[in-house]
């Protein structure tokens, strides 16, 4: 029952999972785990016809993925959320994570600019600084190859804070 | 002298319009090392030692690819700048030392370039701005136009700093060769540094994905072609 | 659509990524492309149909063509709120599809496959290159444009075939010999197998620990330095 990766992107499952992560942490199954797209009849298989034929897919909505991650077995999981509150909410559900890549957080009211491709705002971070209280990693990174910033250390510089 | 201006302008001119297609318009990919240093290497006079570094170059950071906001490094600039310094070279037909050399002077424009193409992409911001505004008044044209600029800009960034990084470089690399002669024996090796590193990156890539059996059955052909080639 | 409109959209949908920028990417480009069909389109509703188009948009630019076909047929028959829909559910996974078949199969395997021909005569690598990768996608563009406008009503199960599994699988299968294939003639078609050898494979070992290229390839400049010192050479295994 690994999971390889938890990831928050807004664009949820596009081109810099398939082609950048899902290879990179070898991941054998991608999990999409949020209570709107599940809802989503088309959505759900427009993103099936993207995954390649040796990955599976699985959309879960947030209650659900405690289960599925104790059902899976040996497969490789990468998780996928739209937001950080999506995130806050599983934990809370008991599920247990080691550490969380920041991907996209593009459309994001009153946020600040990280980086180029994430945007915080104050209830973000207030978020990270509780995933950080737990003990988990939160960096900021879009595909392997960048750079990763570690969204913690970020908080605790005061101008960022604000 | 007039003939080196003229050179140095010249290739800013190529690295500029050719940063438009991998930029701007069109991704036709005349932009890959290998056919914009062949284009570089006409119109310098050094067609054949083109064709070479642009192969040299080709898989260089081919495995990153350019997916969703993330821009990687692009090995146009390190192309162009080590065939302009092939090209601007004095002396006789060039060496292999020669462009083990002038390997190592272009690769680290691969961060000045990419470090232009971000600053590009950021004053694109305030292009969007101004279209907004112009599109509340009704004027459709200039929001056209704000496009189109845009593009203008990424070949004159692109172009300016070549220039700038080419001419640097080149009174300096003239200046190193004048200045050591054996030393520079030992720079043979480096030419072919950029390819097998790419190789080997893509390599590293695939064999994760697919496995071992076909890459291995092609480096099996390739070396008994490869000493077939050599032989005869 | 007659057939100016058409070219003019597929001309304009080629600068796509001109004024690409952070937040909104090619929201810029994607109004840029649909401007003139608007104006033509949507009559009185033009102004509407303007604020519609402007503001985020972002997939890869070579399936950009489809999305427009479909933007532009729903903005003709006044289906204004349908087309953002459309635009918006069609942009992620068109630009993951096109990031996988063109960046991610399609472009390396044709340059490796081109490299392997540059071993006979070197200038056929850049002319085979560009001939093949160019008639594929220009071929492919103004076929998705066609193709987005016929499927409007039903945009998901037009983009259902565009993913290309097919011939990526065929491409897939070509990259792994054609690199092994360069690699041994890099290597074999030299008087200096070993050098080549130990450099790729000293790579080849840092990048499977995850390094990355700028660190791999200092480290190698810096071997290859004291090989020179030790007295090794490597050719190149090009001739001009």
């Amino acid at each position: 029952m690994p999971v390889v990766l938890a990831r928050v992107d807004d664009r949820l499952l596009h081109g810099q999972v398939v082609e950048g992560w899902t290879p990179y942490v070898q991941a054998d199954t991608i999990v999409v785990v949020s209570d709107t797209v599940c809802l989503e009849e088309d959505r759900c298989r427009l993103m099936r016809l993207i995954v390649p034929d040796h990955i599976e897919l699985k959309v879960t909505p947030l209650r659900g993925l405690k289960t599925l991650i104790s059902s899976s077995g040996e497969s490789r999981m990468l998780l996928l959320f739209a937001g950080l509150d999506d995130v806050l909410e599983v934990l809370e559900g008991g599920v247990v994570l080691s550490s969380i890549n920041v991907g996209n957080l593009h459309n994001i009211k009153g946020g600040t600019e990280i980086t180029p491709s994430v945007y915080l705002n104050s209830r973000d971070l207030e978020m990270v600084r509780i995933l950080a209280q737990r003990g988990i990693a939160v960096e900021a990174r879009e595909v392997p190859d960048a750079a990763a910033l570690d969204l913690v250390s970020c908080l605790k510089e005061p101008g960022d804070s604000q | 002298m007039t003939v080196a201006v003229t050179k140095i302008l010249l290739s800013a001119l190529v690295a500029g319009i050719l940063s438009l297609d991998r930029n701007a318009f069109g991704q036709f990919q005349i932009s890959r090392p290998m056919v914009a240093s062949f284009i570089l290497g006409l119109v310098l006079g050094v067609p054949a030692e083109g064709v070479i570094l642009g192969l040299i170059y080709e898989l260089f950071f081919l495995s990153s690819l350019p997916v969703g906001s993330f821009i990687p490094h692009h090995p146009l600039f390190p192309s162009l700048i080590s065939v302009l310094l092939i090209g601007m070279y004095p002396g006789p037909r060039p060496t292999m030392e020669l462009i083990g050399l002038a390997v190592l002077f272009g690769v680290p424009t691969v961060f000045l370039d990419r470090a232009v193409n971000i600053h590009w992409r950021r004053s694109n911001e305030k292009a969007f701005h101004r279209a907004m505004v112009y599109l509340r008044l009704g004027r459709t044209d200039l929001v056209q136009l704000q496009h189109l600029m845009s593009a203008l800009r990424a070949g004159l960034y692109h172009g300016g700093s070549f220039l700038l990084a080419g001419t640097v470089l080149v009174i300096s690399f003239n200046y190193l060769i004048k200045g050591s002669g054996p030393l520079l024996a030992r720079f043979s090796i480096v030419a072919m540094i950029p390819f097998l590193t790419g190789l080997a990156g893509l390599a590293s890539d695939r064999t994760a994905r697919r496995g071992w059996k076909g890459f291995t059955l092609g480096l099996v052909l390739g070396a008994g072609l490869g000493i077939w080639r050599a032989l005869y | 659509m007659r057939f100016m409109d058409r070219l003019n959209l597929f001309i304009r949908s080629l600068s796509i990524q001109a004024s690409w920028n952070f937040p909104r990417m090619q929201g810029l480009g994607f109004f840029f492309s649909l401007l003139p069909w608007l104006r033509k389109a949507a009559g009185s509703g033009f102004r509407e149909a303007c604020y519609r188009h402007l503001g985020y948009f972002n997939t890869n630019p070579y399936m950009s063509p489809y999305i427009l076909g479909v933007v532009a047929r729903l903005e003709e028959e006044g289906k204004g709120e349908e087309s953002v829909r459309a635009r918006n559910n069609l942009m992620g996974p068109l630009g993951a599809m096109g990031d996988g078949f063109y960046w991610a199969t399609l472009l390396p395997v044709v340059i490796l496959v081109s490299l392997a021909f540059s071993f006979f005569i070197a200038v056929l690598a850049p002319v085979f290159f560009l001939i093949v990768y160019n008639c594929v996608h220009l071929r492919n563009r103004w076929a998705y444009l066609e193709r987005g406008y016929r499927n409007a009503h039903e945009p998901l199960k037009g983009a259902a075939g565009l993913n290309g599994q097919k011939l990526s699988k065929i491409l897939e299968h070509l990259a792994a010999p054609a690199m092994g294939l360069i690699l041994g003639m890099v290597a074999f078609g030299t008087q200096t197998p070993g050098t080549a050898m130990l450099l790729f494979g000293l790579a080849f070992c840092l990048f499977r620990r995850q390094w990355k290229m700028p660190a791999v390839f200092a480290i190698l400049v810096i071997v290859a330095v004291l090989l020179g010192l030790l007295g090794l050479e490597m050719s190149i295994p090009w001739s001009g």
